[in-house]
């Protein structure tokens, strides 16, 4: 009795944060900073800043395969295989299918990263602000249900995480991205600079910005400045961008307060009915496979989306048969990504004395203008961005298809002409149909049940795919552009690892699972923080909103902790 | 069958185009010739790296800049990545077009391509490349045309070659930590290109 009494002591923390990633990082370093004694359970193993980054400063012609994935792990991991920043270099940052199956009703590509830091160490780092455009669009259109927060409820956590995670950015006064803590900003080329013009001289609503992004321009909480190598997904030497590793992880540490488990894989949430709330995490240790239980006042659940879900449908118990906070059964349900199906380039004829230095790890946004302002759209809701590029790559394209020898050796050290390129980046609605469940007979080396994935694009997501490529291209066109092309971007929904929803927020029990602090319906000390919580995705990059809402929902937690709430 | 056949006529148009001094030293190479009898390989293995050393340096030569993709052993490069980083369906086209290669060679030169000299080494590629093109237009439109043997031979030379330490940091420039980003800079075609 005694020997358990000592040991649920030893178990027992303030608070228990369920994954290291960008949520995760955040919701750790926002209890620790505030005395809880945080415990976060990571199931990956250790990714130690700087330390365990070991092709960070490999060149090319280090890496065996000169960054190539060999063909057999290519036929074995087809899915991690498609992501763009899947190389020789970063593979080790990634899950490999093969290791952590799952069942796809559609084709689903499922990206992840399994270790302290998750995916914040291969993130795209662009962080645009949503508006109310986005916040309050499901309740204008009558889609799914309203988010019970807007614009106002989150500017300040905005304005909180970007002070600390370092955002260069320019101040566009564009309302669909509302202005944010800046760094200064990174630098448009020639093309860029031309194109932002030409834009502004043809349409009124079309404004080309360079993208707001967590790569810091200058040197910011003893980390960076960025080198301008563009090797991020390797982990930054110089904490050149923000990734738990590099920022959050060791604010929290620097605190006393933490304590970090690796190699922990959360099985379930232990409920209480008679308190009406979570008492612990039962969690399996990897290595040994022992299960042990870990107990808190508060949990914070940033498992990254579709595992943070499949954790709440695994907590069943007699309150909560279908899963923790499920009395909406919309749990699991409203599966969203983003849809980046439209690439095209086009040449500009010009500036051929012209180019530029260092590699950029951003581009240029052009942020939305479909269903905006004056703009209606007949045949879809909501709208898109777009994410470009100025560049100049080496070679004539007609020489270096044609040529071979000296010919051939002189176009690719000489410049070709400058090419802009625009990819889609657009906004998918939440349909209750697209969804994950459990398997029913199927259950990975840690004892949990597989995850099954049925989710596809649908009719909107369609027509405003042909609306990007259309409009792409028109652009281009009336820019004067040349040999301009659609190159046929087709990937898979989830690819764009953009994975949202499935455990949304609102304002109603009997239609959500998560109330405006990113509470558990039902058990209010369960916070879930990360993409699970979307109620809609709006057309920029998740992460920036994930952080906000995290650091936001902390600060609720520790006050409702202080008034004895929770 | 059709093999020798196409020997003798070669040696029959070399004869017949010969006079004098200029036939005695063709006629030699002949001689040699004779025993190269080109084999058909089932896979590629370390004996074909000579070959493929100088198909790439035809591809990428050297000159005075920098030197050419043999000085950066295309040939262990393009033999790694058949091994490893290639689909089965491309790995079978690469072999049976340096077979193809090969019995060119011989055709045309009664030679292995590894002997002919430098200048016809480029004739040869120059043919083939122009079949790759001619065969891409014929399939033009259609989803997912299999690569011509040329295109794998062409794009390994090129990014085994633009990825070795020679191309980056000889024939191209490259900045390993570039420090900032400079977005606008002139550029004359005497000029490097960045390697990255």
């Amino acid at each position: 009795m005694n020997l358990n009494l000592k040991a649920k002591e030893a178990n027992t923390y303030d608070a228990i944060v369920i994954g290291s990633g960008i949520s995760g990082g955040w919701a750790a370093k926002e209890l620790c900073e505030n005395g809880l004694k945080t415990l976060v359970l990571e199931r990956g193993r250790m990714v130690e800043h700087i330390k365990d980054y070991p092709t960070a400063h490999k060149h090319p012609w280090e890496l065996k395969h000169r960054g190539a994935i060999p063909q057999k792990v290519k036929e074995e991991n087809p899915v991690v295989s498609r992501c763009y920043a899947f190389n020789e270099a970063t593979e080790h940052f990634f899950v490999k299918d093969k290791e952590h199956p799952y069942e796809q009703k559609k084709p689903f590509d499922w990206i992840r990263g399994y270790q302290v830091g998750g995916k914040s160490l291969l993130w795209a780092r662009w962080t645009q602000r949503w508006s109310d455009l986005d916040f309050e669009a499901n309740a204008k259109e009558g889609i799914a249900i309203d988010w019970p927060i807007r614009y106002k409820d989150i500017a300040p956590w905005y304005s909180h995480v970007e002070r600390f995670a370092g955002i260069s950015g320019n101040r566009d006064r564009l309302s669909q991205i509302p202005d944010g803590e800046f760094l200064k900003p990174m630098k448009m080329n020639c093309l860029e600079k031309h194109v932002k013009q030409s834009l502004r001289e043809l349409y009124d609503d079309r404004h080309l910005v360079i993208s707001r992004t967590a790569n810091i321009t200058e040197r910011h909480n003893n980390r960076g400045p960025c080198q301008y190598r563009s090797l991020c997904e390797r982990g930054c030497p110089f904490g050149g961008y923000f990734s738990s590793n590099s920022a959050t992880l060791p604010a929290a540490e620097a605190t006393g307060n933490f304590t970090i488990r690796p190699f922990s894989v959360a099985q379930s949430i232990i409920y209480d009915r008679s308190l009406g709330k979570a008492t612990g995490v039962r969690v399996m240790d990897t290595n040994t496979k022992e299960v042990f239980e870990f107990y808190a006042k508060i949990i914070f659940v940033n498992a990254a989306t579709l595992n943070s879900t499949l954790l709440l449908l695994n907590s069943t118990s007699n309150r909560f048969p279908n899963g923790l906070g499920n009395d909406s059964s919309e749990l699991g349900h409203n599966l969203m990504d983003h849809n980046y199906n439209c690439k095209v380039e086009g040449e500009f004829e010009g500036m051929e004395d012209q180019y530029y230095s260092g590699r950029r790890p951003t581009g240029t946004y052009l942020p939305r203008f479909r269903n905006f302002g004056e703009d209606k759209q007949p045949h879809f809701l909501r709208g898109y961005a777009y994410g470009c590029g100025g560049f100049r790559p080496a070679g004539v394209k007609n020489v270096t298809e044609t040529s071979i020898g000296l010919e051939l050796k002189k176009d690719q050290t000489q410049l070709g002409p400058w090419t802009f390129g625009l990819g889609g980046m657009g906004e998918c609605l939440p349909y209750h149909d697209n969804k994950v469940t459990l398997s029913k007979e199927q259950t990975d080396d840690w004892g949990m049940p597989l995850l099954e994935i049925d989710a596809e694009y649908k009719e909107n997501e369609k027509v405003m795919t042909q609306d990007m490529i259309d409009t792409a291209m028109e652009m281009l066109d009336r820019m004067k552009f040349k040999n301009i092309v659609d190159k046929k971007e087709m990937r898979n929904i989830g690819l764009n690892i953009h994975e949202m929803g499935t455990a949304r927020m609102g304002h109603d029990p009997k239609t959500s699972v998560l109330n405006k602090h990113n509470q558990v319906w039902g058990a209010e000390n369960v916070f879930v923080t990360d993409g699970a919580c979307m109620t809609s995705s709006a057309c920029q990059n998740p992460s920036l909103t994930y952080m906000a809402l995290t650091a936001r929902a902390a600060d609720y937690a520790i006050s409702e902790l202080k008034k004895m709430n929770l | 069958m059709t093999f020798s056949f196409m020997k003798r006529k070669t040696f029959i148009k070399q004869v017949g185009y010969g006079t004098g001094a200029a036939v005695l030293l063709p006629s030699i190479g002949l001689v040699q010739s004779c025993s190269y009898d080109p084999q058909i390989r089932r896979t590629l293995s370390e004996a074909d790296i000579p070959l493929l050393d100088e198909i790439g340096e035809t591809i990428i030569p050297a000159t005075a800049d920098a030197p050419g993709a043999k000085a950066t052993k295309i040939g262990e490069y393009m033999l790694l990545m058949y091994k490893d980083c290639m689909e089965e369906e491309d790995q079978g086209i690469l072999v049976s077009g340096i077979n193809t290669l090969d019995s060119k060679a011989a055709m045309d030169y009664s030679e292995s391509f590894v002997t002919i000299n430098p200048t016809n080494r480029k004739v040869l590629l120059e043919t083939v490349q122009e079949e790759a093109i001619a065969y891409h237009l014929e399939h033009e439109g259609e989803e997912k045309v299999p690569p011509h043997y040329f295109d794998i031979l062409k794009g390994l030379t090129l990014n085994g070659y633009f990825t070795s330490e020679i191309g980056m940091t000889e024939a191209r420039a490259y900045l390993p930590l570039p420090g900032q980003y400079v977005e606008c800079m002139p550029y004359s075609k005497s000029d490097k290109v960045w390697a990255l």
